[in-house]
């Protein structure tokens, strides 16, 4: 065993990164964040409001986890409010706060709260296999894709942004619910509504 | 965070070996080592001295993502084997990438990597049960395949 282990070992250590490839990635690494840099911040702010969906529901939000997401300052979310923050890398930046729920199972119901207050009760409209997308265009063109899948008692939901004029890269926005994972541990696999999310969508993406 | 570049330089060969165990594909292996650096630039606040629990995270959500879907079922070439960059006669490569993907990525963190089986079920959201069971059975499959006794 002992002996096999650091075959094992010794044979994977030989193994490494193609220079080519390793090339490729530093250089893209690169103009990334010179190029890009703009368009990649804005999607990291939206994936620290994914995180802070992670952290309430490991503080124990089960149900109608009230997502912070964020929707920037335009409001797509009546429980959405940014303000203000500190000074990092002289750039003045804004953190969600935390003032309802995007979506809430209540009374056997599952709700998703929307701009100007509207209320979807979504519960027929999504199941375990299937899941429901509100699609909502902003003021700078991006197309925000708002799914729901599950049930009142076990649901998940999140963003993919897509800008229709291809200037900018797609993105994964925030996410939550009982897993923000989506994950069905019982199947080793996602569940079967983010697969008709990526159905629906036509893109790789929710699933990161 | 430390700079992208250099969690890229400190971290590259980990990632792209378990991207590897995973497809089995050089080429796939590269491409999801792409995008998994290039999720660093997206997510710049990932908790120091846990970068490289991170990217091994994203790579086998990126990898279990990569295999399960119908574009990677219909065009990975099967015998599309890795050969280890200069094979020499006791690698025990091409014997471990002969496995079944669930086999190999086990085999990998099991032993190259040193993660505990509770270590390797967070990493791969399975049971710790299911990590032992792949890992006893790669084992058989490796002591058939190797004639050896291990």
């Amino acid at each position: 065993m002992i002996n096999m282990e650091k075959r094992i070992k010794e044979s994977f250590s030989k193994v490494s990164m193609p220079e080519h490839c390793s090339e490729k990635i530093e250089i893209a690494l690169g103009e990334e964040k010179n190029i890009r840099g703009k368009t990649l911040r804005r999607i990291a702010m939206r994936a620290a409001a994914a995180a802070a969906a992670v952290i309430l529901v490991v503080l124990g939000v089960i149900y109608a986890e009230p997502i912070r997401a964020f929707a920037e300052e335009k409001g797509f979310f009546p429980t959405i409010k940014t303000q203000m923050a500190d000074k990092k890398d002289g750039e003045e930046r804004k953190q969600p706060e935390l003032i309802g729920y995007i979506v809430e199972s209540k009374n056997g119901r599952l709700y998703l709260n929307l701009i100007n207050r509207e209320i979807i009760d979504v519960t027929d409209l999504c199941s375990m296999e299937k899941a429901y997308i509100h699609t909502i265009v902003d003021s700078v063109g991006i197309t925000h894709y708002i799914y729901v899948g599950g049930t009142p008692d076990n649901f998940g939901y999140g963003e993919f942004m897509r800008d229709l004029s291809k200037t900018e890269e797609p993105g994964w926005g925030w996410c939550g619910g009982n897993d923000v994972n989506h994950w069905n541990k019982e199947t080793d696999d996602y569940y079967q509504w983010i697969y008709d999310v990526k159905e629906q969508l036509k893109h790789p993406y929710p699933i990161p | 965070m430390p700079d992208a570049q250099q969690l890229f330089k400190e971290y590259k060969n980990d990632v792209y070996r378990l991207a590897l165990s995973f497809t089995k594909s050089p080429a796939e292996a590269e491409d999801v080592c792409q995008t998994v650096f290039l999720k660093l630039l997206e997510n710049p606040n990932i908790t120091k001295g846990k970068e490289k629990a991170w990217l091994m995270q994203v790579t086998v959500n990126r990898c279990k993502s990569l295999l399960r879907s119908a574009w990677y079922k219909k065009t990975a070439p099967i015998d599309e084997t890795v050969e280890a960059p200069e094979v020499q006669s006791d690698s025990v490569l091409p014997a471990v990438m002969s496995l079944e993907p669930n086999y190999r990525v086990v085999v990998y963190l099991f032993y190259y990597e040193g993660y505990s089986t509770e270590e390797i079920a967070r990493l791969l959201r399975i049971s710790r049960s299911a990590v032992t069971t792949r890992l006893s059975r790669a084992r058989a499959l490796l002591r058939e395949i190797l004639k050896e006794d291990i």
